[in-house]
């Protein structure tokens, strides 16, 4: 039973974590490991300032707490405070996954499963190194607070990821393959897909061609389309990056037109995968929250904190990487709408034009870039050569405007190995996809 | 069956800034512990957060054998060295005061920007102790303080980064040398000179200039082929000004002087390329063995993980030049910011650049607009290599600063 001080507002977030990590290089084992253990993160706030500590000693939590209140200032009127007002108070157990808990099943199980795709990778010269990687966890949070929230959750990932070096001659290409969600049971009989992908990037290494430098229209894959809406947009919607700043506000004000009239983006945490967060570090409910709504500005991503400051709903996401660091303004599942037409009709109306396939990384400020790794030129509306490029970038409100064209289906990813970055706090696990997007132009190196 | 004990514990009190004022202090003291066993073939492994018993965790350690991760090498043995990095720097009751002073100053002199993000005050300790009479420790404290920060008329939610990491010797002063130091020269634009190819300048830590060279160079890499660089060893790849050294020197920034097996190198370094000629790549046990290669002493580990290749700390070699002889009295693109950047397999490089300044050698010049500067791996640190300057511009770190001739352009 935690006893919270008075005049101050304090919460205490219990985590227990089970994972298990797999890992082979060229066929050898060189880890397999589980991890299991209970840590804590505590919060004071006295209406000034927040103090927090983490323990790994659950048994010290009350300890822990006593010490923050003594650094901060109590205030009788701490529960009027706007923070303190915006912080939800939900109780009860939440438990979606202890029917079937990635902790129940044998570790041989994830082994063999893994195992079962390395015949694909023999026999071919080009590979000349590869690594695969199996990786779960089930965290089951608790969280109570002085206001009376007293919420249990739990969240849960498996994937696995292969990644894989090419050479031939002067050439090289590193690629990956990776498949990811909920449980165990959907990481089997990928081995198709996996075979084709190998072939596609011999065939990459073999035909590919540097890139003409240029401005293109380029279709970005839904793989990509949703790491640019990530890295382009989705961090400009984490609210921190908003408080105390008049001039940001007022280029971000709601209902600003900050895009293409068929393009929305949404942020929502009650998605099944890698991204689903049902409730935030702060014990706050997830919602779909509408980032763009038909090109118009129409929501952003907070804690209670930035919310009280510009005066606008928690929406869930309030999130730490783990127990040592505090909650802040993240994405949890981040995707772009589909649109109206086919994936063949996106594709036949490009006379000249880029496809990015898959790519190394993005990331994105006042300009973004996406590194890609597999490209193909479009020519009268078909693919054509493999192209080489280093780096796409753009300024992110003009190419959000020159988006114009969607498909109509959406994909959703989860990826199992590595996630967001933001500060310190990384790798923090997320979703995100898109349908395929169209751009009227973009910088190409 | 031989025992391992792997520890490491790091106690940290971080401020959190945003507007340039404290928000939030945290504090932490986290000790983790790894238990290693070998039985010759094998090796188990068990882990443990905060509090254990002994013949617990080694008993989980040997259960652990029986997964199969293979570890038939002698592990590290007899040597005895315990080294603390003094350190002058406030302790935890006084770091957050002297934060609050550090964002007064800083709201003083600046207050057309916005600073955010934080300062460290970090104690930390790594050991590895074993059976076979290995007992190495290395603690050191020391304060970083990074903070991103914006002007307010700007819309971005970032206009540039500021600080410094890793400072054993901490004075006000010098800290707020660092701080201050481009803020000046921030509201003051300048273009570009006439010329597409320019002196561009990068700190020896930016992460960007050394990626392609910390991949290419693991041994992994190398030994299955996939490196750009498989194959051309004792080859002279690059100019005969560019050396790169493994380095685990804690006298220079924090990081023990052991890599994760226990290894520990002559004069604590080993030359990766030499005077332009590849050398060596860097190894853990199960890498040298595998391919055949020396052993460089460049594993990691969590706490529980068995060891594994990391790509250690890479010191690009001072070649004699302060960096206003470097210029040889052209200015240069100083890079502060470079974000979203990347190499091709093939070795081309091109990345934005969200922040720069015009650079004599000696100070900022002024802001540059953003700008795209492009290269290959060969050639930036081959024939378009200038130097790597013996000073450096921080008041409090060890930084210093690379020079290349690169194709710069105006983003946009």
């Amino acid at each position: 039973m935690i006893r919270f001080p008075d005049g101050l507002y304090s919460d205490v977030r219990l985590e227990e974590s089970y994972s298990t990590l797999v890992r082979f290089a060229l066929g050898d084992l060189e880890e397999q490991r589980v991890r299991d253990y209970r840590a804590a993160f505590i919060r004071v706030f006295d209406g000034r300032r927040w103090y927090f500590a983490a323990t790994s000693d659950s048994d010290s939590v009350q300890k822990e707490l006593d010490s923050l209140a003594a650094l901060a200032s109590p205030d009788r009127r701490i529960r009027t405070h706007p923070v303190v007002e915006k912080l939800q108070c939900n109780t009860g157990k939440h438990l979606r996954y202890d029917d079937n808990p990635v902790s129940g099943i044998d570790e041989k199980s994830k082994v063999d499963l893994l195992g079962s795709y390395f015949p694909l990778l023999s026999g071919r010269d080009r590979v000349k190194t590869w690594t695969a990687l199996y990786r779960d966890r089930l965290q089951v949070k608790r969280f109570l607070s002085s206001n009376g929230a007293d919420v249990t959750f739990d969240t849960q990932t498996a994937g696995f990821a292969f990644g894989f070096g090419l050479a031939r001659g002067e050439k090289r290409l590193t690629e990956s393959f990776h498949r990811g969600g909920t449980g165990i049971d959907g990481l089997d009989g990928h081995h198709e897909a996996f075979r084709e992908k190998l072939e596609t990037s011999e065939d990459f290494l073999e035909s590919s061609m540097p890139v003409k430098p240029g401005t293109h229209t380029v279709i970005l894959s839904p793989f990509a389309a949703g790491i640019f809406a990530h890295e382009s947009f989705g961090h400009k919607s984490e609210a921190d990056f908003m408080v105390g700043d008049e001039t940001m506000l007022r280029e971000w004000a709601m209902g600003s037109r900050v895009g293409s009239d068929i393009l929305s983006i949404v942020d929502d945490g009650n998605v099944p995968g890698t991204g689903y967060v049902p409730f935030d570090d702060e014990g706050t409910r997830a919602t779909k929250t509408w980032l763009v709504r038909e090109g118009i500005l129409s929501g952003r991503l907070h804690s209670a904190s930035t919310a009280a400051d510009l005066d606008e709903k928690v929406t869930g996401n309030a999130r730490s990487v783990n127990f040592e660091y505090e909650p802040i303004p993240r994405m949890t599942t981040t995707w772009i709408e589909p649109g109206s037409k086919t994936k063949k009709d996106l594709f036949s109306e490009v006379a000249n034009g880029i496809f990015i396939d898959t790519i190394r990384h993005g990331s994105g400020l006042s300009t973004f870039t996406i590194a890609p790794s597999m490209s193909w030129m479009i020519r009268d509306g078909r693919l054509a050569e493999p192209v080489s490029v280093s780096v796409i970038s753009g300024n992110v409100m003009q190419t959000l405007r020159d988006i114009d064209g969607l498909s109509d289906t959406l994909e959703l990813f989860d990826v199992p190995s590595g996630g967001c970055g933001k500060m310190d706090q990384a790798p923090l696990p997320v979703g995100f996809g898109g349908p395929f997007v169209r751009v009227a132009r973009m910088n190409v190196q | 069956m031989k025992r391992e004990k792997y520890t490491l514990r790091r106690r940290t009190t971080t401020v959190n800034v945003v507007q340039t004022r404290i928000e939030s202090v945290k504090r932490s003291d986290i000790v983790r512990t790894g238990v290693r066993v070998f039985d010759g073939t094998c090796i188990g492994v068990a882990g443990a957060l905060g509090g254990y018993e002994d013949a617990g965790l080694e008993t989980r350690a040997e259960a652990a054998l029986s997964r199969g991760v293979s570890y038939p090498w002698e592990i590290s043995g007899k040597r005895y060295e315990k080294v603390t990095v003094p350190a002058d720097v406030p302790d935890e009751t006084e770091f957050v005061g002297e934060m609050e002073q550090i964002l007064r100053e800083l709201r003083k002199k600046h207050p057309e920007l916005i600073f955010s993000n934080n300062g460290k005050l970090v104690d930390f300790l790594v050991a590895i102790e074993n059976d076979r009479g290995l007992d190495l420790e290395y603690g050191t404290r020391y304060v970083s303080i990074g903070l991103g920060f914006k002007h307010r008329d700007s819309s971005g939610i970032m206009d540039g980064v500021t600080g410094f990491e890793g400072a054993f010797e901490y004075t006000r002063s010098g800290a707020l040398e660092d701080l201050y130091r481009q803020c000046e020269a921030f509201g003051k634009k300048v273009d570009l000179p006439g010329t597409d190819r320019i002196p561009v300048i990068f700190s020896t830590e930016d992460p960007l200039m050394l990626k392609k060279l910390r991949s290419d160079l693991s041994g992994h890499q190398f030994g299955s082929g996939s490196s750009l660089l498989a194959g051309r060893m004792g080859e002279k790849l690059f100019s005969s000004g560019f050396s790169l050294t493994q380095t685990a020197d804690h006298m220079i920034r924090p990081g023990p002087f052991f890599d994760a097996e226990g290894v520990v190198n002559d004069d604590y370094r080993f030359p990766l390329v030499e005077d332009g000629t590849l050398r060596a790549v860097y190894t853990d046990r199960r890498t040298a063995d595998r391919f055949s290669l020396p052993l460089t002493g460049s594993a990691g580990a969590l706490y529980d993980s068995v060891p594994s290749l990391y790509p250690s700390s890479l010191r690009i070699e001072d070649t004699g030049q302060t960096l206003k002889e470097l210029l040889e009295g052209e200015p240069g693109v100083f890079v502060v910011f470079a974000m979203g950047g990347d190499f091709t397999p093939g070795g081309d490089f091109a990345t934005p650049v969200q922040l720069s300044y015009l650079h004599d050698g000696e100070k900022f010049l002024g802001r540059l607009p953003e700008l795209r500067i492009s290269s290959n791996v060969f050639s930036i640190f081959g024939k378009d290599f200038s130097g790597c300057s013996t000073d450096s511009i921080s008041s409090l770190t060890e930084d210093r600063h690379v020079v290349s001739v690169m194709d710069v352009e105006k983003l946009g």
